[in-house]
């Protein structure tokens, strides 16, 4: 794998990323497994699939 | 040992058996590197069972549903998918991956939407979160171009360039 972090797009979603979790943080309880899961998963996933580079690619 | 898989197979007659397993015996066959040699799969096994005793397993309790139940789910992924021969080492499977980082963008960016109309977000915090993805999907968007372009899914050359010069010579020549 190579080094991911010096992709810019990477760089990028891990930063709204850690936005998207600050801002969810007060959102209201009951939201917990609803919006702010899905909010937090929906984020996470881009930087976690621009992660998954193949050594070949 | 792949022999005895496949004498095993054939003793119990168990076609499905056999069919399911070939892979892994030709693989273990004509693979030099034998899979359980293989570094990078060991290293995903011993993180798969925890034999060392990492950081996930120092993370606190109210994660134990969400990113330490991922991390192993991933690293269990990633040892499989080691152990089936590396489907993903191409650039076409990586722009798999980033489709769905596209579209778990635009999932992000509704969601933030959704958050501001239930008067979740602020109006400042909301439009920082919208700019910040509308950057991360150009920025994205680039690399899938960058990659699409690498695969030769769309810059595929319609004549090489050693046919056009030598169709130059030829005009010269006859000229």
């Amino acid at each position: 794998m190579r080094d991911y972090t010096k992709i810019e797009a990477w760089k990028l979603a891990d930063d709204l990323t850690v936005a998207v979790y600050e801002q969810t943080r007060l959102f209201p309880k009951e939201e917990i497994y609803g919006l702010t899961s899905q909010l937090r998963r929906a984020s996470y996933s881009v930087p976690a699939n621009i992660v998954l580079r193949p050594v070949g690619a | 040992m792949p022999f005895k898989q496949l004498r095993d197979a054939f003793m119990s007659g168990k076609q499905w058996i056999l069919t399911s397993a070939l892979p892994f015996i030709m693989q273990g066959l004509f693979n030099p590197q034998r899979l359980t040699a293989h570094g990078s799969y060991s290293r995903c096994r011993n993180l798969t069972q925890g034999n060392k005793p990492d950081i996930l397993n120092g993370a606190s309790k109210g994660r134990e549903g969400s990113a330490k139940n991922g991390s192993k789910q991933c690293s269990r992924v990633w040892a499989t998918r080691r152990r089936e021969g590396s489907s993903r080492e191409s650039k076409k499977d990586y722009l798999h991956f980033l489709y769905i980082a596209r579209g778990s963008l635009s999932e992000t960016q509704y969601f933030v939407h959704l958050s501001r109309r239930l008067g979740y977000l602020s109006d400042s915090d909301a439009d920082n979160l919208i700019g910040q993805t509308r950057q991360t999907f150009a920025c994205l968007h680039g690399l899938i171009l960058a990659v699409e372009k690498e695969a030769g899914k769309f810059g595929t050359p319609v004549v090489p360039l050693s046919v056009v010069s030598s169709l130059i010579f030829l005009c010269l020549i006859l000229l």
